[in-house]
């Protein structure tokens, strides 16, 4: 069995994994909860999203849920990672292809969340 | 101290279960995020394609996927309190008890969700 001694990778990741899962705890579940249990939501077609969208409400709101739903799962793929991978740069390079997704990904949704927006 | 396979993953009981379906319930939710964001943001291409793509994820397997989907994020999102609750100081010396419990109230929102599919699952 190959026995590692990775360096200590700080403790801001996992505060901040603890603190995004309490707000997607209370977020995420208004999400599913409007739209998909509220009756006029239950149709998602392209007028109800558009309308949606243009309410800054829903923008701001969607938005944080982007980024924090985007930080708790890129990170939360990162802690299984680090579990099996013990090499400092494998670790370095994971952790920049995680932030380079998370960032694209940020941009495409801030982009497609503020598209209705006038 | 030195990492084995061993050190990290040192249980056989009902707490290795659920740090085992905490892990891939939210590696599943994390691939399903990224499709998710892909296919709602096609939004911005017009009503077209994104009332057809709408259109074919009502079909009852997507909705019965979705069930599932609830059923990962509602036991991801439970123990997760569970989680940092301990983090927080509280109730790791009961934490069998407390994972019973939280996945017994997650079947709640479960099945009031089931009753609001099912038209849709079997129409």
């Amino acid at each position: 069995m190959s026995q590692v001694t990775p360096k200590p990778q700080g403790v801001w990741a996992w505060i901040w994994q603890r603190i995004t899962a309490v707000l997607l705890f209370v977020f995420l579940g208004t999400h599913l909860f409007v739209l998909h249990y509220v009756p006029e939501n239950l149709s998602i077609n392209f007028l109800g999203v558009a309308a949606r969208f243009k309410s800054v409400l829903y923008v701001i709101v969607d938005s944080g849920l982007l980024a924090t739903a985007l930080y708790h799962a890129l990170n939360g793929i990162r802690n299984v990672l680090f579990d099996f991978i013990a090499d400092e740069g494998k670790r370095g390079a994971l952790n920049l292809v995680l932030w380079l997704v998370g960032i694209v990904y940020l941009i495409w949704g801030a982009y497609a969340l503020t598209f209705f927006v006038k | 101290m030195p990492l084995t396979k061993h050190t990290v993953y040192p249980g056989r009981g009902l707490g290795m279960w659920a740090f085992w379906l905490h892990r891939l319930t939210g590696l599943a939710i994390a691939v399903y995020l990224l499709m998710h964001i892909l296919v709602i943001s096609t939004v911005v291409g017009g009503a077209g394609n994104f009332n057809e793509a709408m259109k074919f994820l009502k079909a009852p397997i997507f909705i019965l996927l979705e069930m599932g989907l609830l059923a990962i994020i509602l036991i991801h999102g439970f123990n997760g309190a569970r989680i940092v609750l301990f983090d927080l100081g509280y109730g790791v010396k009961k934490q069998k008890p407390i994972f019973i419990a939280l996945m017994a109230l997650a079947i709640i929102p479960f099945v009031i969700a089931f009753a609001v599919a099912l038209p849709h699952i079997f129409v």
